[in-house]
């Protein structure tokens, strides 16, 4: 089986930081990593260079097959992003910011507003669609955000904290909707700081500290690694942060 | 994809987000109107404020003062370009199209057309405010045309250069104080309000040689109907001298967010 995710060696600093040190990662086609670590781990930057956002200083990654340095425009066109700022637009409705990356994914009127409307039936945003997005709830926000990433059906997606700041109402509605992305072939690379999200969403989680993947496996695997019986119990241990 | 291919692409790229710019200002409609409620009240005023004032050789105030409060007012709503900018890369939402197969120059290309649209309307409706206190254009239609055509294309010119100025300031308060430092010297050391010759020897040269005075002198020409040619080839080749210098300059920092 192919990818859709493959990083290797993954290094970027900043000045006076070093962010990255060495992140290996892969996420088979049509499963689900979590990357789960403390503030300031590294998870962000990582998902940023898979992203096209920032390049790395060192190291390659490949996205749905394509090299995100040599070949961005490629990885974009295959990759959903969303994340914990949402970046919808405030002062468009919601039916509008959908067609906007729609047709930013240059596909034509007709079809973006036929895809638009959709997915807001399925995020239940129907009855909001010509609302200005500055007057949704936090929670809608996110639906609208989540919604635009899919707009081009892409193979895979990046959800950067998808959950935080949801009342546990709303993230469990956003976790049925990723859960049916993903029994409908999405793959799916999630940061949270939630283990609870992370044990629910995940097929495996990579644990991040200091720059590095320092775990990776199944939540089961790392509990029995750490012969710790809870995933909190096995992160803490895991990242040091409790003695 | 061939250049041609991607040329088009970023074209419509470019007007996607264009529309996406004007549906803003379609959501705000007492934005607009008060931001073309000022320039047309600053016509109004200065011609009843300064005319006593001012000597204007061989010409009414009201001839000589509309041209200067046009390109004025074209200059100071370009800066309005930087809060924009700034602002759509303080709310990630710059970050959010970078991730997505679009041209990358279209996130400023489109923004700097639709300033362009606005910049358009409120020229418009100031020509029509000056004729309401007694400007006249005996150079005529095309003339007149022609000097709205001038003071829009400058325009657009200085909003790549304050595009450029929203991409290197931190959130979009930063960027409209760097962009009224620029623009306020450059609007008053000029030929808008009072002719050159009256400034001290030591500004004169400047105000006489700067772009804001060659694109004021050349609408000035057109609308009288003088001999406007030289004065129209300086204020052009101002014009393209900033898009020459600005777009690049724009373009390349756009592409350095990826560092």
């Amino acid at each position: 089986m192919t990818a859709a995710i493959r990083a290797e060696g993954l290094r970027k600093g900043y000045p006076g930081v070093r962010a990255l040190r060495g992140v290996d990662l892969e996420v088979p086609a049509g499963s689900v990593l979590a990357l789960l670590g403390p503030n300031g781990a590294g998870k962000s930057t990582t998902v940023r260079i898979l992203t096209t956002l920032v390049a790395p200083d060192g190291g390659r990654a490949e996205v749905a097959g394509f090299d995100v340095v040599r070949h961005p425009h490629r990885v974009r066109a295959a990759i959903g992003v969303a994340g914990q700022y949402a970046a919808v637009d405030g002062r468009l409705t919601g039916r509008e910011n959908l067609v906007l990356f729609g047709r930013l994914h240059r596909m034509p009127h007709r079809a973006a507003l036929r895809r638009a409307g959709e997915l807001l039936d399925r995020f239940d945003l129907a009855a909001a669609a010509d609302r200005l997005a500055r007057t949704y709830s936090g929670g809608m926000r996110r639906r609208l955000d989540l919604a635009a990433s899919l707009v081009a059906h892409a193979p895979v997606l990046f959800l950067d904290e998808p959950t935080t700041g949801l009342d546990p109402l709303r993230r469990e509605q956003l976790w049925a909707v990723v859960g049916d992305l993903v029994a409908e072939g999405t793959s799916v690379l999630l940061t949270t700081q939630y283990l609870e999200e992370a044990e629910r969403l995940a097929d495996r989680v990579a644990v991040v500290d200091h720059g590095r993947v320092v775990a990776e496996g199944t939540a089961e695997q790392l509990k029995h690694r750490t012969g710790r019986s809870s995933l909190d119990a096995a992160f803490l241990a895991l990242t040091g942060a409790a003695a | 994809m061939t250049t041609v291919d991607t040329l088009r692409w970023s074209a419509a790229d470019t007007l996607v987000l264009a529309g996406r710019s004007l549906r803003h200002w379609r959501r705000q409609p007492e934005l607009l109107l008060l931001s073309t409620a000022q320039p047309v009240l600053l016509v109004l005023l200065f011609t009843q404020v300064f005319a006593g004032a001012v000597a204007t050789p061989g010409m009414r105030y009201v001839d000589w003062l509309v041209p200067g409060v046009l390109v004025q007012v074209v200059a100071w709503d370009s800066a309005k370009t930087a809060v924009g900018v700034a602002e759509d890369l303080a709310s990630s939402t710059i970050e959010r199209f970078r991730t997505l197969p679009m041209s990358a120059p279209a996130v400023l290309a489109g923004r700097t057309l639709a300033d362009a649209a606005r910049n358009l309307f409120v020229v418009l409706a100031m020509l029509a405010a000056g004729t309401l206190v007694g400007l006249r254009i005996p150079g005529g239609p095309v003339a007149a045309a022609g000097a709205v055509a001038l003071t829009v294309a400058f325009g657009y010119a200085l909003t790549w250069l304050f595009a450029y100025v929203g991409l290197r300031a931190r959130g979009g308060e930063a960027a409209l104080a760097g962009g009224i430092l620029v623009v306020f010297p450059l609007m008053f050391a000029s030929s808008a309000l009072v002719p050159v010759e009256t400034m001290p020897a030591w500004l004169r040269p400047v105000a006489a040689h700067q772009p804001l005075t060659a694109v004021i002198d050349a609408v000035r020409a057109l609308l009288r109907g003088q001999p406007a040619a030289s004065a129209v080839a300086t204020a052009l080749a101002w014009t393209a001298a900033i898009l020459a210098l600005a777009v690049p300059a724009a373009v390349r920092r756009f592409r350095k967010l990826s560092t």
